[in-house]
């Protein structure tokens, strides 16, 4: 294995200030002594087979059998249980850097390992035991940071997230005369929540989605309180107390306001912290409200006559799924269904569905920020590869971390194509005519 | 304020407003809110180019506003909101009168118990405080979160970041920015994080849960750091009789009770949260599960024999403190839980139990069928509303008010209860 | 002398040697399922019956996986592989003759015709040197294979060389003999190793097709 370290003060000055005792202490309770039956078992079947290289993206791009996903369990839990608290600092400062740049916690590789395997928990668990010798990179450890303070992703303030709502209600007003985001409001049967980077970046998002609940007619409301974010960048950088933290608090949120389910926007690691890993964590079996993602909401409204083709999208697209969403809920058909329908020059890109590569940005990768765009989209070069064949001019991708990733990726390797949310789609191409009038 | 016990309590139904008649001097009008006497029915409206007011029984506002939201009517039934003034100023507008103060921006409108004392989270130039009756903090800082009134209003207080922090510094981060302030002025404390400070009823003394590192989760109460560390907390609160702190908390992976830095209740639950004390301290209640999707109540530390799979939500004391009322949820199914006995029939939603001063019955708002009414001692009022508020019991215990909209016409009715 | 340690370690060694390899894989087995209650609940309170035989059915029907598609070769050898080492052992009329020498079966037991022994024996040979050799060629095996994995295959692979020939006469005694031991030594420590796969590979199985399938709503093949 030849990795340079990284120019992160996270990880080098984390090592400068590491604990040996915290070191053991973390070993004994994620991989040896207190460690989860899981972890074990995985270490006993594996049969060292190699049968997961193709299954990652960072290995169909490099050929170089160091990326692939049993190599990064190599290189980190069973180099810990060899060296056990001996292990030497630089050595530590790299099982940070696979743990948290080099996997993207997709899981396509469990559906490759003919037992299952899942590498992605042991690339979670890795994290976990970084987070608790305190050596993580600077960029996703701020992230969680700002959860902690703000109970958002992007240390946006209070007032700042209720003024961009309130913002983006009033130019949505220009095209919309009657156009509402009702803040606060009880009783209604959908708790909208999105993402820190929405109010921050890309608010035209909450104007798009306030357009089509309004034209649909949808009973909605977001809150003014902190809740309103849905992201868990504490779940990727290992800190469950946190995750645990901000799953509550949002799901607490939608309580209070006494909303039917919680909508979420174009976002794949919050729906993943939301329905599964920060809801189990929490205690719930299953979520406590039902959990509706952008895509399943769309489908819905569309099937329900709710929305309706205004006009069709004139561009070849084609479709990316989403780990999160597709490997994860299997929102896959659903996502096709309202593709299909705006967009009769709908291509597929090969491989697709369940066995789509990974966008490289997710599992919290992107958000470690610029020290490693460089891995990340050189080790995506198979999806530049997998985009191009498709020669489509607009790649749909319901997700934040993979519009990131794609955009990052289609620049680099020059392919002319357009990333598009299916929001974006919708709201260009519905018939916005039927919006009702009081 | 008209004294609850000199409501109108006769047994009757008026209809307070016909809403089609409201007259139609607006292009929009928002969500309605009622008084808690049920007398009044208000709404934010919207007048055109982009003028908002308010309408309150059939009769607008005088003045208009660039933008008006957050209404809200006191304890007292005073009707604020917050406003968007000409000079692009925000603030509180209390039963049509402006404060004096205006900021850059408003929130978090909240009010002392009895509703004399208003209070409203602030920015003025990128800083944040609080504002009381319209007296702004002395201090205000680079950030702050959790503002919270007293419940009688006498002090205010919020989590502050005491320091600015450049981007990505992880490191001064951990060595802990934040404090709690009250009234502007902060804790000599500083901390990695704090939230949710709890006032004690007289106001004089703060809880917070808080983090003194990545790992290490306690209580902090007035400044001071509990000795013991736990891998997590959840929202303390302050026994009302001795003024004693109790917490749930999390050594492992198991959650129990500490009180004031002791272990009282040793761990053994998956979750336990929400933890409140009777009104009078001698009782404690929280809600636990006992295992994965195992959801009930722990009062005074023995847990219920019902239990539900989705939800435990909304639990509430009786005033005597002798029983204690809860939604519980089944997958799409919402029951009401009380005394440890389910209430015969499901609904859409249950929403917060009300006891009555005397403690022997208890009301419940709830949905079935996109309609609302209130289920009293287990049963369910034939009749239902488009809109409900929450049931208020008379100070007698004998009758209930309702607030209810049904065929567009505001009502309010007095309703005995039975036994 | 040979032939007294023979008769030993086919008689009454064996029956000690399978007893501990019986006892040993429960204990094993029963270790990870009673961790788990202490030390994962996770995984028995996701566990789904549906979903594991969804899972387990899935990848057992050949080529239904895609990754079989993708390495055809591996999975086609891999698959003939482990059918020859299972079958070979268990119904070779050798074998059974020398267990109906000792118990009295209450049934006619099925065995195989000796030619088509001797040819699953050859492909159990073929396909192990296969995969012992993919492990030193193909380079993401190469890279996560220790010498470990190299002597137990190796391991696995004495007991059919030295029956193979052996059954030929090669050898004589001494070859039967080394035979039986190594048998015998792989049963002793099989439970032991990454041989554990055949027991341990449908617990990790299970619990990823439940997950895949009650809760995430994908497919895991």
């Amino acid at each position: 294995m030849k990795r340079e370290l990284a120019q992160d003060i996270g990880l080098r000055e984390g090592i400068k200030r590491i604990d040996r005792g915290k070191i053991k202490k973390a070993i004994d309770l994620l991989f040896t002594k207190k460690a989860e039956t899981r972890l074990k078992l995985y270490t006993s079947t594996c049969i060292h087979c190699g049968l997961c290289a193709e299954a990652c993206h960072f290995y169909m791009s490099h050929k170089d059998p160091s990326y692939m996903p049993i190599a990064k369990v190599q290189n980190t839990i069973w180099k810990l249980l060899k060296e056990g608290a001996n292990v030497n600092n630089q050595d530590l400062a790299l099982i940070a850097q696979i743990a948290y740049t080099e996997c993207n916690l997709c899981r396509r590789c469990s559906m490759y390992c003919p037992f299952g395997i899942d590498i992605a928990y042991q690339m979670a668990m890795v994290r976990r035991f970084c987070h608790l010798i305190g050596v993580t990179p600077q960029y996703i450890q701020d992230t969680a940071h700002s959860h902690a303070a703000t109970m958002n992703q992007m240390w946006v303030k209070e007032d700042e997230w209720i003024d961009s709502v309130q913002w983006q209600e009033e130019e949505a007003r220009e095209e919309l005369p009657y156009l509402r985001i009702p803040l606060e409001k009880y009783e209604a049967d959908v708790f909208y929540s999105v993402i820190g980077p929405e109010p921050k970046f890309r608010s035209q998002l909450i104007y798009q989605a306030a357009v089509i609940m309004n034209v649909a007619g949808v009973n909605w409301t977001m809150p003014a309180t902190p809740g309103w974010d849905n992201s868990d960048m504490a779940m990727y950088v290992g800190d469950y107390e946190l995750m645990g933290r901000l799953k509550k608090i949002h799901f607490e949120t939608a309580l209070r306001l006494k909303c039917k389910k919680i909508v979420m926007g174009e976002c794949g690691h919050a729906f993943r912290s939301v329905y599964d890993t920060g809801t189990r964590w929490l205690g719930w079996k299953e979520p406590p409200l039902p959990i509706i993602h952008a895509v399943q909401f769309y489908y819905e409204l569309f099937k329900a006559g709710k929305i309706k083709v205004g006009k069709t999208y004139p561009k070849k697209v084609t479709f990316h799924d989403p780990c999160n969403i597709v490997r994860g809920r299997g929102l896959q058909e659903m996502a096709r269904t309202v593709v299909k329908a705006f967009c009769p020059d709908f291509v597929e890109m090969h491989p697709n569905r369940e066995h789509n590569y990974c966008c490289s940005a997710g599992g919290g990768v992107i958000n470690c920020g610029p020290p490693y765009k460089k891995t990340r989209v050189k080790g995506n070069k198979v999806k530049a590869e997998q985009l191009k064949r498709t020669e489509a001019e607009v790649v749909i991708a319901p997700c934040h971390n993979c519009h990131g990733g794609l955009e990052d990726i289609i620049h680099h390797y020059g392919l002319n194509m357009e990333i598009k949310f299916l929001g974006d789609i919708i709201y260009e191409c519905m018939d916005k005519s039927t919006h009702p009038e009081e | 304020m008209v004294e609850k016990k000199d409501w109108d309590w006769e047994i009757e139904s008026r209809v307070i407003v016909e809403l089609l008649d409201c007259p139609l001097r607006y292009i929009w009008r928002e969500e309605p809110k009622v008084s808690p006497d049920g007398e009044k029915i208000a709404f934010i409206i919207n007048e055109g180019e982009n003028k908002f007011s308010v309408c309150q029984n059939k009769t607008h506002w005088e003045e208009a506003y660039d933008k008006v939201w957050s209404l809200k009517y006191g304890p007292d039934g005073r009707l604020s909101v917050l406003a968007l003034t000409d000079e692009g100023r925000w603030t509180v507008v209390t039963e049509q009168v402006p404060w004096e103060n205006s900021f850059d921006f408003a929130w978090e409108l909240q009010f002392s118990t009895d509703g004399s004392q208003i209070g409203v989270a602030i920015q003025n130039e990128q800083q944040y405080g609080m504002a009381v009756n319209d007296v702004l903090w002395p201090t205000l800082y680079p950030n702050a979160n959790h503002f919270t009134l007293s419940p009688k209003g006498n002090h205010s207080a919020a989590v502050v970041q005491t320091q600015n922090l450049s981007q990505g510094d992880i490191f001064k981060y951990q060595e802990g920015v934040f404090s709690v302030a009250i009234d502007g002025q902060t804790w000599d404390t500083k901390l990695v994080n704090i939230w949710t400070p709890i006032f004690d009823h007289q106001g004089k003394h703060i809880c917070a849960q808080c983090r003194t590192s990545l790992y290490t989760y306690t209580i902090v109460v007035d400044g001071k750091v509990w000795d013991k560390e736990f891998s997590s907390v959840w929202r303390p609160a302050f026994n009302p009789a001795t003024r004693s702190c109790m917490a749930p908390v999390r050594i492992g992976k198991k959650w129990g009770l500490a009180q004031d830095g002791e272990i009282i209740l040793t761990p053994r639950f998956y979750q336990m949260w929400n933890f409140i004390f009777s009104p009078l301290g001698d009782s404690w209640a929280a809600i636990v599960a006992t295992d994965l999707g195992k959801w009930t109540v722990c009062i005074n530390g023995s847990t219920w024999k019902t239990h539900f799979e989705t939800l435990v939500y909304d639990i509430t004391f009786s005033p005597d403190g002798q029983r204690i009322a809860a939604a519980g949820k089944n997958k799409d199914k919402w029951f009401v839980l009380v005394d440890d006995q389910v209430w015969n029939e499901s609904f859409d939603m249950v929403f917060e139990p009300v006891f009555s001063p005397d403690s022997k019955h208890l009301a419940v708002k709830v949905e079935k069928n996109g309609a609302y009414t209130y289920a009293i001692d287990g049963k369910v009022l034939p009749h239902s509303f488009d809109q409900l508020w929450m049931p208020v019991f008379s100070p007698d215990s004998k009758k209930i008010l309702l607030r209810g909209i049904t065929e567009n016409q505001y009502l309010r009715a007095v309703i005995p209860v039975e036994g | 002398m040979f032939y007294s340690i023979y008769t030993f370690l086919v008689e009454e060694a064996f029956f000690y040697v399978f007893s501990f390899f019986c006892i040993a894989i429960i204990f094993r087995l029963a270790y990870f399922t009673l961790h788990s209650l202490q030390n994962d609940p996770i995984v028995l309170k996701f566990f789904n019956l549906k979903y594991a035989l969804r899972s387990l059915i899935n990848w057992t029907i050949p080529f239904k996986a895609r990754n079989m598609r993708l390495n055809p070769i591996t999975f086609f050898v891999s698959y003939l592989f482990h059918i020859c080492i299972i079958l070979v052992p268990i119904f070779y009329s050798g074998h059974i003759f020398i267990l109906e020498e000792y118990i009295d079966l209450p049934f006619e037991p099925p065995m195989l015709p000796d030619i088509l022994s001797d040819v699953l024996t050859f492909l159990a040979l073929v396909s192990g040197i296969f995969l012992l050799l993919r492990r030193i060629i193909y380079p993401p095996a190469r890279y996560v294979s220790s010498s470990k994995d190299f002597g137990l295959l190796l391991l696995v692979l004495i007991p059919f060389l030295t029956g193979f020939l052996a059954v030929r006469g090669i050898g004589g005694d001494f070859l039967l003999f080394l035979h039986v031991l190594s048998a015998e030594l792989l049963l002793l420590i099989l439970p032991f190793t990454r041989i554990m796969h055949m027991f341990l590979g449908l617990f990790s199985r299970s619990y990823t097709g439940s997950e895949f399938g009650a809760i995430r709503h994908a497919k895991d093949w």
